[in-house]
């Protein structure tokens, strides 16, 4: 039995909102991947982080949501330096930059289960209620500024690594280090500066997380398969890749659950994985 | 023989009439040392970390689940099952990846998840769980032992026993320095002859093998199998870190690492300390990775 054209249809656009959190999500982790060699969990955790951050300034403090990332993206982007200088210093490996990061992963949620207790939160904010008709079908307003958030970033991240000087010397940086240090590129400013962007584009998603989805701290570990998925079928380093297999994960994910069990959904993105692994492995 | 030696020690505990308490622990600590020590035979001694061990611990879980709980076989009977089930399934899996060049260190480690998340999705979408989880309460418990714990403690006792010696075994045998090789450099040890798909595959199976024996065993343990608990991907992070700590290039690394592992939990769990617990996890984590790359047993044997 096949749903009905409105449900289809809503079901499309639902893929497309959560894909566009997944292309989010996966921006500031293809970043530090494909041009730092760094597999950042903690990526996850920070999102998170940034969301509760979100949630007690905007619910306790009275703060616009979106205005909250004034404070947390700027703190945010010390963390990531921070972090980029602890794995620089200790020049840990790309396999154990996932066991290091993992490790903050466990401590930050610790510490957000401690502040905020395992329970779910969910903020209130004018956002939430607004919801607009798009013909037969509902388009609620946090998912869609999540969505232009997203393409937004995804395309000024593209455009200034393509056209700008300091986005060459971080492609350089990528291709070959000595060769670009060579040429005068400052190649550890550049690191610090970009793990630094990864972070603050961490608090970005947590806001736009916060906006849209209940919060708990053993949610963390909920998204890494899928946004890891999305991060490797995209192609690491590319800022356009998570935001364009996200959406097309999500699509494919919400067909899946609308015509067969919403539990069956996980088998799409991980089975997708799995062949650009099999197949296109030179690709990472 | 100390090997023997420290089985037969260990083995009449249950005959002192001790709290279940202690057994139930030690069977934990026997449990995560059979884990971590089959965990290493591939991703230890030849460097292919897998992510995935819980897929392999799960697969024999539930075939002892469908076997022993919703089939009626005996017990025991089924653990050759659950050992032969995930072997299966490694091996398929290994003639595939094992074949592809590029699939080493983190690419293997992200692809071994990712089966994780594929054989959990499986089992729990078919009949062989179906999304309620399986009930064991009903099977009958063999009688090794006066008391049930006991008879857990035993089993668990001797597949750490049965584990240790085997990757002892491997470990000087000309099998593990080829796999040792394979850690080293892939091709210079393929130059040196060593068969290094044939190696990676042989050892792979051993490793399901033994963690599906385990998953068996503790299926029946906990009475009751779900897919989230079984196929948490806890296990393997925590096979890692147990075989990180006490050192992956010696066989009896990842033993003193789960011991460690199992009691430090243990005691922050049955405290009010839980979170702690889970903080200090990640602590080790990053401390282990940072400064003790080589694990406790590297560092001492360094000396």
């Amino acid at each position: 039995m096949l749903p009905s054209a409105t449900l289809l249809g809503q079901s499309v656009l639902s893929g497309v909102f959560a894909g566009a959190l997944y292309g989010l999500l996966g921006l500031g982790l293809t970043l530090s991947w494909g041009l730092l060699r760094q597999i950042n969990l903690a990526h996850f955790a920070l999102v998170f982080l940034g969301a509760y951050l979100t949630y007690q300034l905007s619910s306790v403090a009275g703060v616009d949501p979106l205005l909250t990332l004034a404070l947390v993206a700027p703190a945010f982007f010390v963390l990531g330096a921070l972090l980029h200088w602890l794995l620089a210093r200790f020049k840990v490996s790309p396999l154990n930059t996932l066991l290091v990061t993992f490790g903050f992963t466990v401590i930050i949620e610790s510490l957000i289960q401690w502040i905020w207790s395992a329970d779910f939160r969910r903020l209130e904010s004018h956002y939430a209620g607004v919801k607009w008709k798009l013909g037969a079908l509902f388009v609620p307003l946090p998912e869609l500024l999540t969505l232009a958030i997203a393409a937004g970033l995804a395309l000024s991240i593209w455009a200034m690594l393509r056209f700008t000087d300091l986005g060459r010397a971080m492609r350089a940086t990528a291709e070959d280090a000595p060769i670009a240090a060579a040429f005068g590129v400052n190649e550890k400013l550049l690191a610090l500066l970009l793990s630094g962007l990864c972070a603050a584009l961490a608090a970005v998603a947590g806001a736009c997380l916060a906006l849209s989805h209940t919060l708990a701290p053993s949610q963390i570990y909920a998204w890494i398969g899928v946004v890891f998925a999305v991060v490797m079928i995209g192609g690491l380093g590319n800022p356009l890749g998570p935001l364009v297999a996200g959406i097309a994960i999500g699509v494919a994910e919400a067909l899946t659950m609308a015509v067969t069990s919403p539990a069956w959904a996980p088998l799409v993105s991980f089975s997708l994985l799995i062949a650009v692994l099999l197949i296109r492995p030179d690709r990472f | 023989m100390r090997l023997v030696a420290a089985g037969l020690a260990l083995g009449v505990v249950p005959f002192l009439g001790l709290a279940a308490f202690y057994e139930s622990f030690l069977y934990l600590i026997f449990l995560w040392v059979a884990l971590a020590t089959s965990w290493n035979i591939l991703s230890g001694y030849a460097g292919y970390f897998s992510f995935g061990h819980a897929a392999f611990f799960g697969a024999g879980a539930y075939t002892t689940a469908v076997l022993a709980g919703k089939l009626g076989w005996p017990f025991l009977w089924t653990l050759p099952l659950a050992a032969a089930v995930p072997a299966l399934l490694g091996v398929a899996l290994g003639a595939v990846i094992f074949r592809v060049r590029a699939l080493r260190g983190e690419l293997f480690a992200v692809l071994t998840l990712a089966v994780t998340f594929v054989v959990a999705t499986i089992v729990l979408n078919t009949p062989i769980d179906g999304g309620p989880g399986v009930y064991l309460g009903a099977v009958a418990i063999p009688g090794l032992a006066p008391s049930p714990s006991g008879t857990f403690y035993l089993l668990a006792l001797a597949l750490a026993l049965g584990t240790l010696w085997i990757a002892r075994a491997i470990y000087r045998s000309r099998f593990g320095t080829g796999l040792f090789a394979i850690h080293d450099d892939e091709e210079v040890a393929e130059v040196m002859g060593v068969p290094t798909y044939r190696f990676k595959l042989a050892a792979f199976a051993l490793s399901c093998a033994l963690a599906g024996i385990a998953g068996g065993i503790h299926s029946v343990f906990v009475s009751y199998v779900t897919v989230g608990e079984t196929f948490s991907g806890w296990t393997a992070l925590y096979v890692i870190l147990m075989s990180a700590l006490g050192g992956t290039r010696h066989w009896l690394g990842p033993a003193i690492g789960a011991a460690a592992i199992t009691t430090l939990l243990y005691v922050f769990t049955t405290s009010d300390y839980a979170v702690a617990g889970r903080a200090a996890v990640g602590l080790i984590f990053i401390v282990v990775i940072l400064f003790l790359p080589q694990g406790i047993l590297g560092k001492l044997a360094r000396r």
